[in-house]
């Protein structure tokens, strides 16, 4: 596609008009289905985009809109968590991490709590940062926290190679990067499952392309890939909408200016040149075969887990009362919980659905009205 | 030292605010106050050969000391009206005039950002608050915590963007400090400085919205805290800058037009939306926001995507959000809301028609991770 249509694309999906249109249009074709449809996203930035919008306000009569294992920080497991900060603890160890993850509680405090008790944890932006703190601190060891799915590990595959390309010995990544395939598998499989469509992450599928998510049709669940703006995501619920109603399993592609069949195949061979699939906790789903991340042997002397000598990750408790786990397979909405508002605030949070501006129970809260 | 020569904005109220240009009365290292600062003529300036960057002795009060205090900020803050070194400024005031009395401290980091410094910012930061507040500055106090290790360039080029910034507004430097705190104990520079100003009859304000006023912003807003963020995240911030600046000109204009003015803010830290819960609270009524009106500049309106912020929540350090009754409103200013009867929400209508309540901040801003 060429800029300029791009352009025109990305202006009229912002467009009131438009989106005027659109949502009669949604309301329209709900009108023909026998009950609400419940529609899942699985991306921290549709929860953000869907709230921020007032999408969820505006369609609140005629579609339920619920969030699935999407926002980074709130899918990295407790055990993880655990991990990160007892890594912040050890003497000579600068952790550098994206800073929503600074705020999670967890076994041990949080990586917050460890920072002003004097131990060295770093926010950085991107995984480049953290490669640039290492060669500043030659004397120190720097640990990136590697969180996110399909979208943020090719930068840090990226990372690892510059690191080696320089000969730092001294940064790590600890990888609790996640596969988006095997979480959708996993919630699909649920036996309590109970949802209609589901909104596929733009971003995800940028890299991944619109073929990778093919194997959803096996479960007879229509979905459809959206983009970001409050137009493009409305597009892709009334498709959502006319596919449930034609009973229309194929996965389909509603944000084509971004998403192409099979996606940004330099980025998907760096994660496979430096990462493998490996067994993984999610907060909420539990452990999923094949569905995290770790370095590849070739990598190993980067790899956090082992010049650390960390144990296998393993199961943690929730924070007590607290439902995200519940929230994150969508088997309870932010306001089931009984900690939501009153006790769990984003000043004060008790689980990371409500630190993470990608997480559904702050998007809840400070959009709620 | 250079000067500018606006004419003392203020003369007409009747109230010295000294001539264009700083007017120290005393300023003091670590411990001691230095005495006179006729000490200068320095034409090789030993400070900046000994590798050109601030010691923990130049905090030591001793000869160091006087230097520093002589070569940088004397020489950009000072004026021919310094000398009367003291232990304390004393100030000339109209009798019976209400004072306003402010004080902020500034930590930001980077300390240069497109359109400023921590040095412009932290005179208007200052400034802006005594004129929201209804108030026309006079004097500012100044205190330096500098990090050992601080090069003199860049604390040159801070200290005379202060001066430049006091010298623009007509308001003296009456009062300051330094301290020099060991490497590692603090981030290069910190400044606190305080103002004072005199508030004139006719801009006494109610300090409360009134269901019924409307809600006005003095122009675009988020452009500084994008602009830090854009560094911060090391992404090109293109030819965005920051907003910092005086609001002085705006509040004139906007007494100067006659509406009633029953309060003014300025949307810094927390952004417009926390501001404008802070009100709401307060004056114990709620206001309607219509995204649509709100004036966000189109390279602001592409980074804020690109980095998944909001620029409600943004700071701006040269905008002022006013509740105005009934009343032509000056260029510039923009309508973004109204008040209403109610108990202190303030609710968003999106540019797409749906609602959505605003609340005080809470953590900082940061961009989306995936
Ligand atoms: S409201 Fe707080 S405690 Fe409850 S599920 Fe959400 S994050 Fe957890």
């Amino acid at each position: 596609m060429n800029d300029d249509v791009v352009e025109r694309a990305i202006k009229s999906s912002r467009d009131p008009q438009v989106f005027r249109a659109l949502l009669a249009s949604v309301k329209r074709n709900v009108g023909f289905l026998s009950k609400k449809p419940i529609l899942m996203e699985v991306c921290g930035s549709h929860t953000w985009a869907i709230s921020h919008t007032g999408i969820r306000e505006l369609l609140k009569d005629e579609v339920e809109l619920i969030s699935g294992p999407g926002c980074p920080v709130c899918v990295t497991s407790p055990g993880e968590v655990a991990q990160m900060i007892e890594l912040s603890y050890r003497p000579g160890v600068i952790v550098t991490s994206y800073g929503d993850m600074i705020r999670v509680p967890g076994r041990g405090g949080s990586l917050e709590a460890s920072r002003a008790a004097g131990n060295h944890v770093e926010v950085v932006y991107s995984a480049m940062d953290a490669v640039t703190i290492a060669e500043n601190n030659p004397e120190q060891q720097v640990a990136f926290l590697g969180i996110g799915f399909e979208t943020t590990a090719p930068a840090a595959a990226v990372a690892v190679e510059l690191a080696k390309a320089r000969g730092l010995g001294n940064f790590t990544v600890y990888s609790a990067h996640k596969l988006m395939p095997p979480a959708l598998r996993a919630i699909l499989s649920l036996p309590d499952l109970n949802i209609d469509g589901l909104i596929l992450p733009g971003h995800v599928s940028a890299v991944t392309g619109r073929k990778y998510f093919d194997f959803i049709s096996d479960y007879a669940v229509p979905a459809v890939i959206s983009g970001f703006e409050a137009c493009d995501i409305l597009y892709a619920i009334l498709k959502l909408v006319k596919k449930i109603r034609a009973r229309d399993f194929s996965v389909e592609n509603a944000y084509p200016r971004a998403v192409r069949e099979t996606g940004n195949t330099k980025a998907m061979a760096e994660i496979s040149k430096v990462f493998r699939p490996s067994d993984a906790f999610w907060r909420g789903l539990g452990n999923i075969p094949l569905s995290g991340l770790e370095l590849n042997t070739q990598y190993s002397s980067f790899d956090a887990k082992v010049r650390f000598g960390l144990p296998p990750v393993v199961e943690e408790p929730e924070p007590p009362g607290c439902s995200c786990a519940e929230v994150l397979s969508g088997r309870k909405t932010p306001r089931q919980c009984r900690l939501f508002g009153k006790a769990c605030t984003p000043s004060n949070p008790v689980g990371p659905c409500m630190v993470s501006s990608e997480g559904s129970c702050r998007a809840h809260y400070v959009f709620g009205r | 030292m250079r000067c500018c020569n606006d004419d003392n904005m203020y003369g007409t109220h009747g109230y010295e605010a000294g001539n264009c240009g700083t007017r120290i009365n005393h300023i003091t290292g670590n411990n001691p106050p230095i005495g006179s600062g006729n000490a200068r003529g320095n034409a090789g300036n030993p400070l900046r050969r000994r590798d050109g960057r601030v010691l923990l002795s130049h905090g030591d009060g001793g000869l160091l000391t006087r230097r520093l205090v002589e070569d940088v900020f004397l020489k950009h803050l000072g004026n021919a009206f310094t000398g009367q070194m003291d232990d304390s400024a004393r100030l000339p005031l109209p009798p019976g005039a209400e004072i306003a009395y402010t004080t902020d401290s500034f930590v930001v980091d980077p300390i240069f950002f497109p359109g400023g410094d921590i040095g412009k910012l932290s005179v208007l930061g200052t400034l802006n608050d005594l004129w929201v507040s209804g108030a026309l500055p006079l004097y500012l106090s100044a205190g330096f915590i500098i990090e050992e290790g601080l090069g003199f360039a860049e604390l040159e080029a801070i200290v005379r963007s202060m001066g430049e910034a006091l010298c623009s507004c007509g308001v003296s430097l009456v009062a300051a400090d330094t301290k020099v705190v060991p490497r590692g104990k603090g981030d290069k520079i910190y400044i606190n400085t305080s103002g004072v100003g005199v508030i004139p009859p006719e801009r006494k304000m109610q300090r409360k919205a009134l269901p019924g006023d409307r809600v006005i912003v003095s122009g675009t807003i988020g452009e500084h805290g994008l602009s830090i963020m854009a560094l911060r995240t090391n992404v090109d911030p293109g030819s965005l800058t920051s907003d910092c600046g005086p609001v002085g000109p705006a509040v004139d204009e906007l007494f100067r037009s006659g509406v009633q003015v029953h309060m003014m803010r300025d949307p810094t830290r927390g952004g417009l939306a926390s501001v404008m819960k802070e009100v709401a609270e307060l004056s114990a009524c709620d206001l309607l926001i219509r995204e649509s009106q709100i004036p966000v500049r189109p390279e602001s309106q592409e980074l804020l995507d690109l980095l998944g912020l909001d620029a409600l929540y943004l700071p701006c350090e040269g905008r002022v959000v006013a509740f105005v009754g009934p009343g032509p409103i000056p260029e510039g200013w923009s309508e973004i809301g109204e008040v209403r009867d109610g108990s202190g929400n303030v609710i968003l209508e999106t540019k797409y028609g749906g609602h959505r309540r605003l609340g005080l901040l809470e953590g900082a801003p940061l961009p989306r991770i995936c």
